[in-house]
């Protein structure tokens, strides 16, 4: 299984150094840095800080701006994880490549833990790309490096990956990459409270959000860094976390290995 | 004059047979602005609007930031399904149709302002019924309701439809201008106050939010919507000129491109 997630993480990473998708990456980064201007622009200059009862009651006085870009972040991450450890088989099967990559004893887990390794080290540079741009809108982040938000941080590193795979399983099932992701992106930014608390929403939809791994993460790292908690009084969190990925993960890999049997017979017969 | 109104028939019929079959528009054009609308909205709901600084008697309750909002996506809506038909312009160069219709005597304006009129009517229609949904449900139904809607709909559909022809003469320039897809969507969206009002902005965010001609659109329609004091006749006179100034461009860039194409292509583009 190593070995697989090595030569995969090698491969992608040959890949992504010499057909390097600068657009895909400048996209990214634009759509991040709107995502923390818009609450910026409300807040500072439109209504002035006049933040609602109902959003301090829910969120214990936290500091505006430091919520939001927490959300932002969490949030462009989630999207190029899932995107592209979700998009690889897909990938392949567009690009030609699938039978091969079926036909090999190879460890499926194992490579897909290598696209993830892989794209993790992107994701490190656009957290540091937006960390600035949210510091320098007024965000207090110093607090985000310390031995309990690494455990979140890893935790919800898990969870993205439980997610990776389904919607490899869907992308794969339906053959679609554009629909299913844009689909699913737009419910998670909305449901999860990326930009504003999840209590905000109808009832429906809050139980509904507690499908996404994302909604604990967040509510988890945000009640560390921003009210300065300890991770103990939250184990409830990190249940639900643990549980929902192993879920998903159990799920998929069922999933994705029926999924396999058809694309062979697909692709061969 | 006659043939260039058969040639924008033409080209709308064309688009409306070759895309409107695609289930894919339900989604990038109806749900997933949906979903942005209400995600938009409950951020909103974070503030105390009525604590806020009064801007103008705009925005005070939840029924005027729902009429706020609606407009802005609307107009946004307009302007974006623009850039998404000129985006498929590349698909007409690869399909090599692009050679067929540079090479027929049809007027080139033509063809490129039907392009944008054909994809903005099958675009908006689904959005535009959940907008006047949107605003029914938000206002008290009066009787001026029935004119304000059209006229509305005429501003956004002419400054789209002047934009649509700009940016599909980008799009014929080059396979892949992907980049301006970027630079289009979430700057456009912001800068032209779809969710702020651009009156609040700082001086350096005004400024940018003058090149686009929905800033101008946007304040006009919510004048008229929200019964506001804006100067609007001010915003007409600066969106005339800003489409009057697009529409001299996409003219020049018109000749650009033919020019380009008749000393660097060749018969097949691609």
């Amino acid at each position: 299984m190593f070995n697989i997630a090595k030569a995969t993480f090698k491969r992608n990473k040959i890949i992504a150094k010499r057909a390097f998708p600068w657009t895909l990456i400048i996209g990214r980064i634009i759509a991040g840095f709107f995502a923390i201007l818009f609450p910026y622009f409300v807040y500072t200059f439109f209504l002035k800080g006049s933040i609602s009862e109902s959003f301090n009651q829910y969120t214990n006085q936290s500091d505006y701006i430091t919520y939001i870009t927490i959300g932002a972040i969490f949030f462009i991450l989630g999207r190029s994880t899932m995107m592209e450890v979700g998009r690889a088989l897909f990938r392949e099967l567009k690009e030609g490549t699938l039978e091969s990559v079926l036909l090999t004893p190879s460890s499926r887990i194992g490579y897909h833990i290598g696209c993830l390794i892989e794209q993790l080290g992107r994701s490190f540079i656009q957290f540091l790309t937006m960390a600035f741009f949210g510091i320098s809108f007024g965000a207090n982040l110093f607090l985000i490096i310390s031995m309990q938000s690494i455990v979140v941080i890893i935790l919800t590193v898990l969870g993205f990956f439980s997610m990776a795979l389904i919607l490899s399983s869907i992308m794969l099932f339906t053959r679609d990459a554009y629909i299913t992701q844009n689909t699913l992106f737009a419910v998670m930014s909305f449901v999860t409270g990326v930009s504003f608390p999840v209590e905000f929403l109808p009832k429906w939809l809050q139980y509904f959000s507690h499908l996404f791994p994302m909604t604990a993460s967040l509510e988890l790292f945000r009640s560390i860094v921003i009210a300065k908690q300890s991770i103990s009084i939250h184990l409830d969190l990190v249940l639900e976390i643990l549980l929902l990925s192993g879920g998903y993960l159990l799920v998929a890999m069922i999933c994705l290995k029926i999924l396999e049997k058809k694309l062979v017979e697909n692709l061969f017969g | 004059m006659k043939d260039t109104f058969k040639i924008v028939i033409a080209e709308m019929k064309k688009q409306h047979r070759h895309n409107f079959h695609s289930y894919s528009i339900y989604f990038s054009l109806l749900l997933w602005p949906i979903i942005i609308f209400f995600n938009t909205y409950y951020t909103y709901l974070s503030f105390d609007l009525t604590k806020a600084p009064v801007f103008s008697g705009l925005i005070n309750s939840k029924q005027s930031l729902l009429i706020f909002l609606i407009t802005g996506f609307i107009g946004y809506n307009f302007f974006y399904s623009m850039v998404q038909s000129a985006w498929q312009m590349g698909a007409e160069r690869q399909n090599g149709t692009l050679e067929t219709i540079i090479l027929s005597p049809a007027n080139w304006l033509a063809v490129v302002y039907g392009r944008s009129l054909g994809a903005l009517f099958q675009n908006v229609w689904m959005f535009s019924t959940f907008s006047i949904l949107i605003i029914i449900s938000s206002r008290s139904l009066e009787v001026n309701f029935f004119t304000q809607i059209p006229i509305a709909f005429f501003i956004f559909t002419l400054s789209a439809t002047v934009w649509g022809g700009l940016m599909n003469v980008i799009f014929l320039f080059s396979r892949d201008a992907a980049i301006l897809n970027n630079v289009l969507d979430d700057p456009m969206e912001f800068f032209s106050g779809v969710r702020v009002p651009t009156e609040t902005f700082p001086v350096w965010a005004k400024m940018i939010s003058v090149i686009f001609p929905l800033t101008h659109s946007l304040t006009i329609v919510r004048g008229i919507l929200l019964k506001t004091n804006i100067a609007w006749m001010e915003a007409a006179i600066k969106l005339s000129i800003s489409l009057v100034l697009l529409f001299i461009l996409t003219i020049v860039l018109l000749k650009l491109v033919e020019k380009n194409i008749r000393d660097n292509g060749n018969i097949t583009f691609y």
